[in-house]
Order: structure tokens, then C-alpha cells, then sequence
């Protein structure tokens, strides 16, 4: 695999959009759970993610003790290899309280807790993790494309 | 060395490494692109080409060694820079979907024409030393 | 001096035989120039050298070791050539000396 690295870049990101809209959907499914396994009603579920830079820590370490060349207004940066997943946790911001004595798991006070899930933040979501997935999906046609190319020289 | 690489093509070959790079960097831009303070990159090589050979016709007196050194056209070699300039979103991202689009998209007739070029060498190598006569 | 001229390619990849330094000294002429013998040589060498480098690419490449494919396209294409490049100097070389060959003195 390590042939295409393009691959690798974009399949990192395809995997994470993936994973976001996976949670997404979660959320969305659950927005009326008011009682799980472990009591309480559902929490939102998000994830974080950061640039996966795997081996180019090794390179970058090294680039530090490098004297620094003035002729380079920027100094030269090292080659990302895609994001990876840090984790995924659970939204602990405080569920959304409606009043509803009759309810089942309505509480002492008549109050039943509703998970913290805003649709429209879900669906905002939604359609930035769509983009970026149409986007990657469209980087690795590109790196194809390029492939192709290359192996035509000298045909 | 290669005595099919002279001056011009040992150019576009860099530049080739140059437009491979870029895929790769704008690849990676891409699949960090709602990563939180990710900072985007570019490659730059035909800037550098251009004002290396700008430089040439008026060179630089350096008077004194610490002035920096004038560089040569074919000591440009590509290579991977942050970008710093443009401004970021509120999570500290600053890449730009649409730009990273175009910039895919250049690059890949770049590298198409890269690649046309190299060809149209080797099939002008080829056609001489097969049918030349003496 | 020179050896191993055929129509096959595995001679030209001479991996017993690092590639010396030419030295011009000993078979310059009296004028100082190489001689033909010498100027051929390097070109083999050359030759070699490019089938060497096609080679360690392509072995590169089935390890994953390259990341840029169009190295390897382009070195093959260069060994290619230059395959087919020798190939035409030995056929004019051949030709010439069977045209002196048949001269009639």
C-alpha cells in the first residue's frame, strides 16, 4: 500500500468522514431515547480527530536541530500522512429537560431528560462530513488519473 | 549520467516531482480538512524556478558572507512549505475546500502536460536513433 | 577490450564489474585524444549503468520503496532507449567494416 501514499492520505480521510457520519447518524437515531443501559438518557457521542503525522514526527524531530537557513522565509515543512481518529467520547453537555409528568421516565419533579441532541447541529454536521467525503473521494480519482498518466510514459 | 537528460528535461522532471508532491500534500489538506488548528501546506517549485531565473539576468553583488547565496535555476528543488497567510477558521483550520479543488485540478494538467512533454523527448530520442540515416 | 557486443540484453547488465574510471592515459593517441575504442567504452558503460538503474528501480518499486512511479517509468524508458541506441552504433559499426571489408586494394 505504501506504493500509493495519495491512496493512503484519502483513505485515511473516507475513514474518518466515515466514522463521523456513523456517529452522526447515532445521534440522530437516539434523540428521543430518554432511558439507556446505563440510566440516563443518551449522550451525544462526537469524535476528535487530528493530522496523522506518523512517521514525519521522526523527520520533524530532526528538522528542529537543523540550523535554520535564512534564505527560506518558511521553513520547510514535512508531509502529513492523512488524519486518524484521537477518540471517540460522549457529549457531556447537560440534556434538555422537558416537562411531562405522564412520561414514563419523567423524574420526581414532572421533568423528563432528553438527550442533549440538536438536530440542526447533527445535520449541519452531516453535510461538512459529506463535502469533505465527496471532496477526498474526488482527491483519490485525481491520484488515479496521475498514476494512469505516468505509466503512459514511454508508450 | 543519462545522456538523455539535459537541461530543459532534467527541469521537467522536478517539476514532475514537484506536481507529484503537491497531489500528495493538497491530499492530505483535504483529509485534515475539519481537523481542528490543522495548519495547510503547499509545495513550491515553479515560483522558485521563476525568480531563480529572473535572478540570473541580474545578478546580486554579495559583498559580504553573510549575504545569502544566489541560487543557481538548477539548484531549485521542490519542496513542502506551510501555509501560514491564510486565515483561519474559528477552530483554527485554514483550508479552503474550493481552493484545494483547483489546485487538484491544475495540478493534474500540469503533471498531464509534464508528462506530454517527457513523451514528445523520448519519441523525438527514438525517431533519431532508428531512422536516421547516415 | 570491447567485449560482450550481442543481441541479447543480459550482458549489458554487467553486475561483476563496478564501473572503473576510464583512464584515458594509457590509450590516448600521440595527438592526446581517445580513441575510438575508448569513447565506446564509456558509452557501454554508460549504457550499463542506465540498465542498472532501471533495474534497482523497478526493484524499488515491488518493494514500495518509490513513491513516485514516474521515476521508474522514466529510467526504464531511458534504458530502452539507450538499448536501442547501442544497438544501431553496433549495426553501423558492422556495416562499415564489411563495406572495408570488401574494398578491393
Amino acid at each position: 500500500m505504501s506504493m500509493f501514499p495519495e491512496f493512503r492520505i484519502s483513505g485515511s480521510a473516507l475513514t474518518a468522514e466515515k466514522t463521523r457520519l456513523d456517529l452522526i447518524a447515532g445521534n440522530i437515531a437516539n434523540m428521543n431515547t430518554t432511558r439507556t443501559e446505563e440510566g440516563g438518557p443518551y449522550q451525544r457521542r462526537t469524535a476528535a480527530f487530528s493530522e496523522d503525522l506518523a512517521n514525519a514526527q521522526e523527520r520533524s524531530r530532526r528538522m528542529i536541530h537543523e540550523p535554520f537557513v535564512p534564505s527560506q522565509a518558511v521553513p520547510e515543512s514535512v508531509q502529513g500522512q492523512g488524519v486518524r481518529l484521537d477518540r471517540i467520547f460522549a457529549d457531556d453537555e447537560d440534556p434538555m429537560m422537558v416537562y411531562d409528568p405522564e412520561h414514563p421516565d419523567a423524574q420526581e419533579d414532572g421533568y423528563v431528560l432528553y438527550p442533549n441532541v440538536e438536530l440542526a447541529k447533527e445535520m449541519t454536521d452531516m453535510i461538512t462530513a459529506h463535502r469533505s467525503y465527496e471532496a477526498n473521494a474526488t482527491a483519490v480519482q485525481t491520484a488515479k488519473s496521475l498514476y494512469t498518466k505516468a505509466l503512459e510514459i514511454g508508450r | 549520467m543519462s545522456i538523455f537528460r539535459d537541461h530543459t528535461t532534467s527541469e521537467i522532471l522536478k517539476g514532475l516531482d514537484a506536481a507529484s508532491m503537491r497531489q500528495q500534500v493538497t491530499a492530505n489538506n483535504l483529509a485534515n480538512l475539519n481537523t481542528p488548528g490543522f495548519e495547510r501546506s503547499d509545495v513550491s517549485f515553479e515560483n522558485q524556478l521563476a525568480k531563480a531565473r529572473s535572478e540570473l539576468n541580474s545578478p546580486l553583488a554579495r559583498t559580504h558572507e553573510k549575504h545569502f547565496p544566489q541560487k543557481s535555476p538548477g539548484d531549485v528543488e521542490p519542496k513542502i512549505k506551510k501555509d501560514t497567510t491564510t486565515t483561519r477558521r474559528i477552530d483554527g483550520n485554514n483550508v479552503d475546500l474550493e481552493r484545494e479543488m483547483l489546485n487538484m485540478v491544475s495540478n493534474q494538467l500540469r503533471y498531464n502536460a509534464y508528462t506530454q512533454q517527457l513523451n514528445t523527448r523520448f519519441d523525438n530520442w527514438r525517431f533519431v536513433i532508428n531512422e536516421g540515416r547516415r | 577490450m570491447i567485449d560482450n557486443i550481442g543481441t541479447n540484453a543480459a550482458p549489458f547488465i554487467d553486475r561483476n564489474h563496478a564501473l572503473k574510471p576510464n583512464n584515458d592515459k594509457d590509450n590516448e593517441d600521440v595527438k592526446g585524444q581517445k580513441n575510438f575504442a575508448d569513447t565506446l567504452n564509456e558509452v557501454l558503460g554508460g549504457v550499463n549503468q542506465l540498465q542498472l538503474d532501471a533495474d534497482l528501480a523497478a526493484g524499488q518499486m515491488l518493494t514500495g520503496d518509490i513513491e513516485n512511479i514516474h521515476q521508474v517509468m522514466i529510467k526504464t524508458e531511458e534504458a530502452r532507449l539507450s538499448l536501442q541506441l547501442t544497438g544501431q552504433v553496433v549495426n553501423k559499426v558492422l556495416d562499415a567494416y564489411q563495406e572495408i571489408s570488401r574494398m578491393q586494394i
